[in-house]
């Protein structure tokens, strides 16, 4: 399976890719909204953990390109400092939930096996 | 008694002999012979002496010629001395004699002999124009007397001498002209020598301030130097003693005048002062000393001096009169609002007045004597007292404001004045005034309290708009390492020690962003009381400062742009205020982008020309409305809403700014809105690293 993490702290990404790698993920780092869409556009994707506000691009606009497409959207995982975009709307839109940063790791894995394995 | 016992010792062989001798010459005549008188005085006596062959007795008659041997030997010393000889010409055989001294003289040998050729070769060509003159003369009858040089033979030197002449007639014809041949040359040459210092001397005098006069008695004749007309604006031509005594103030006129008798009297030395009206009307003052010549009898002939203008020196007299005056003045004034110590040229305490003792709670029995240093209270520190000394050594009067302790152990300032005088007065050399300000600085300090305080709540305002931002920061690295150690925990126990290894060391760098955070918080809610004005540089400031904004930047997506110089940007600055000032335009700035379009911060930062750093807070906001362009930096205006912001953060960083010495201002158009405030650069004022309080 095939994860695609983005968040402009690279740090963030590596943690996350071992935690994944060990439930069986392979992953891709994208650090703006723009390099994401660039992944996306090559690969499809079971499973993008992105922020929601990052340079160049947000998370909305992943959203929008991923719809663009015309597939089913994979799981959606958004990590957020503050809720500015009220939850429900993101909901709607399709994403699978929304977590608040600072990041509890346990309750984004425990996220991952519940939806995906 | 006898009669040989009264005569002079070295008379009396001749006298003997002349007595033995009568019998057979029958008559001495002028026979001259010295006796002593009763009270030890020579007397000469004239004798003539006869004998008498018919009674065998002598006979004689004496006359007292004491007198004229006087006068006779006189006359010998004193030509003797005057190297006086004589000439003796004749007419009729153009034969010329010379007494021994005229050979002298001429210092030549009397066996050479003289002739009249022989003779006027020793004068010069005008010279001998005047002999041939004065015997034309004297033939007419003329007698002469002159002075001429004659050359020395075989030798550069000549000698002055002094001729007298005078034609000697028998039978109303011309036989002989003789007179005195006399060496004067000590004499001209003394006298030429006077002439040349005289001269000199007048010079000297019209060279400098000071005039001459010269009164003839005689004639009432009066010579002033020409400068003294010159110099009061009037023609040489009309300034005689007549015109002097118009000129010379009513008042001083008798003065004068009885002042010259007084002089002539004997009374007092000659020494006036007086005023002379200038061609311009105003009188100078003269200061005239002089002396006079007296004739054998005592009577004045001739009398002269100097004069010097000295209006300067009187005009100074008058100021520093009138200085004294005010300065008695000023002294009581002085010491009545003032403290005064003086200091003696040893730099020890002389005198303090009242007003030093109600500030210190000193008396000058406590200090006399004292060390100067004592001046500066028990809590002086050395080195201020070092710097003000030596200022003063060198001359300079040093000013400052100084803190110390009173006697009871309260604190005093003193804004103090340590002069030294040009001049010691009874071995005072330095005199400290100061003026006591304890009570202006303990209400500054009331104020500057409140101002710490206020400054502070309106900074934990700011912080307190940054503190999600602020939380964000440090909990996200948190979490980081949170997660990483969690990954390590899992490595561990699959015994993947290399690839843990590589995460102890992000670890490790992650929780050094917490710590430049934490140091960042810290140096900014640091209280403000102790942020002293220091060289920073602003660039960290704005680091540091920027720590606390990112967050909030990144929520409202907002780009943040920073135009910088590639170096430090060092200032003189109170490095909190001014971080407070930076946070306080950037969250502003923040907050007008909150629902811009285009959503960027842009911050420049540059040198002005005049040494001054500025720092620009440009933001893409709508702009401020100009309806409210005037109230922006008043305190308690705002238009954020009610719970976002107090209202003071523009007023205080414009106070802020103007105790820094500059400028905070704002331009603002839609689109573009500038928040800009200037800072002095710290280039050069490494001396104020040494200032104290």
């Amino acid at each position: 399976m095939k994860a695609l993490l983005v968040d402009d702290e690279q740090d963030i990404c590596e943690i996350l890719e071992f935690k994944l790698q060990m439930l069986g993920f392979s992953c891709d780092h994208a650090y703006t909204g723009n390099e994401a869409i660039d992944l996306c556009k090559k690969n499809n994707y079971e499973l993008i953990i992105s922020d929601i506000r990052m340079p160049q691009g947000s998370g909305i606009d992943l959203i929008d390109f991923l719809k663009s497409k015309g597939q089913n959207l994979p799981a959606i995982i958004f990590l957020t400092g503050h809720t500015e975009v009220p939850e429900q709307e993101l909901l709607d839109l399709g994403v699978l939930t929304i977590l608040e940063k600072p990041i509890d790791f346990d309750k984004l894995l425990s996220c991952v096996k519940q939806n995906l394995l | 008694m006898a009669y040989t016992k009264f005569i002079h010792q070295e008379d009396l062989g001749k006298t003997i002999d002349a007595i033995s001798q009568l019998p057979e010459l029958k008559e001495i005549n002028n026979f001259e012979i010295r006796y002593l008188t009763k009270d030890g005085n020579v007397k000469y006596m004239s004798w003539n002496a006869m004998y008498n062959e018919t009674d065998g007795l002598m006979y004689g008659y004496a006359k007292d010629i004491t007198k004229t041997k006087e006068n006779e030997y006189f006359l010998l010393k004193s030509s003797q001395l005057a190297k006086i000889g004589g000439w003796k010409f004749n007419v009729t055989t153009k034969q010329l004699d010379w007494a021994d001294e005229t050979y002298k003289i001429h210092e030549i040998s009397k066996d050479e002999g003289i002739s009249i050729s022989k003779a006027l070769t020793y004068y010069s060509k005008p010279h001998k124009k005047i002999i041939f003159k004065i015997f034309r003369d004297c033939f007419k009858g003329h007698s002469f007397s002159v002075n001429l040089k004659i050359h020395m033979k075989n030798s550069e030197r000549y000698k002055w001498v002094r001729i007298n002449g005078e034609p000697q007639f028998f039978n109303n014809k011309l036989r002989f002209i003789q007179g005195t041949y006399q060496d004067i040359n000590d004499e001209m040459i003394n006298k030429i020598k006077l002439i040349e210092s005289e001269e000199r001397y007048r010079f000297a005098l019209e060279a400098s301030n000071d005039f001459i006069w010269d009164w003839d008695i005689a004639t009432n004749k009066v010579y002033f130097s020409e400068q003294l007309a010159k110099s009061l604006g009037y023609s040489v031509s009309e300034f005689d003693q007549n015109f002097f005594l118009e000129i010379m103030y009513p008042g001083d006129k008798d003065k004068m005048i009885s002042k010259v008798y007084e002089y002539l009297d004997g009374k007092s030395e000659f020494e006036i002062e007086f005023r002379l009206k200038s061609s311009g009307g105003s009188y100078r003052w003269f200061r005239s000393k002089g002396k006079a010549l007296f004739d054998h009898d005592s009577k004045p002939f001739r009398m002269s001096g100097s004069f010097a203008d000295i209006t300067n020196i009187k005009n100074k007299e008058s100021q520093l009169k009138s200085a004294l005056e005010s300065a008695v003045a000023y002294q009581f004034a002085l010491n009545k609002v003032s403290i005064v110590i003086s200091v003696d040229c040893d730099g020890k305490i002389d005198s303090v007045n009242d007003q030093f003792t109600k500030t210190t709670g000193y008396t000058i029995d406590d200090i006399k004597g004292e060390n100067i240093y004592f001046i500066f209270g028990k809590a002086y520190k050395k080195t201020v007292v070092d710097k003000i000394w030596s200022s003063l050594k060198q001359g300079v009067t040093w000013e400052g404001t100084l803190k110390n302790k009173t006697k009871d152990d309260r604190d005093f300032w003193v804004d103090m004045y340590a002069v030294p005088l040009t001049q010691a007065v009874d071995n005072i050399c330095y005199m400290f005034i100061a003026h006591d300000k304890t009570n202006e600085v303990q209400i500054m300090e009331e104020l500057e309290e409140e101002r710490i305080k206020t400054l502070q709540s309106s900074k934990l305002a700011a912080i307190g708009e940054m503190a999600g931002g602020i939380a964000h920061e440090i909990n996200n690295p948190l979490a980081i390492i949170h997660g990483y150690a969690s990954n390590m925990k899992t490595m561990i126990e699959n015994n993947d020690i290399e690839s843990s290894k590589i995460l102890v060391n992000k670890i490790v760098n992650t929780t050094d962003r917490i710590a430049k955070i934490v140091k960042s918080l810290k140096t900014f809610s640091r209280s403000s009381e102790h942020d002293i004005f220091q060289k920073v540089d602003f660039i960290e400031v704005m680091n540091d400062t920027l720590t606390f904004c990112y967050e909030k930047l990144k929520r409202n997506n907002i780009d943040l742009n920073i135009e910088k110089p590639s170096d430090s940007c060092m200032v003189l600055c109170r490095q909190v205020e001014v971080a407070q000032v930076f946070l306080n335009l950037v969250n502003n700035a923040c907050d007008a982008l909150e629902h811009a379009d285009q959503k960027l911060l842009n911050i420049k930062i540059k040198y002005l020309k005049n040494n001054e750093l500025m720092v620009s807070v440009i933001d893409t906001g709508s702009g401020i409305d100009h309806t409210i362009k005037d109230k922006v930096l008043n305190p308690f205006f705002t238009t954020k809403e009610i719970g976002k912001g107090t209202g003071l953060g523009l007023s205080i960083s414009k106070k802020i700014i103007d105790s820094h010495n500059g400028v905070l201002n704002f331009k603002s158009k839609p689109g573009h809105t500038e928040f800009y405030f200037t800072l002095p650069r710290a280039v050069g004022l490494d001396e104020l690293d040494g200032s104290f309080e």
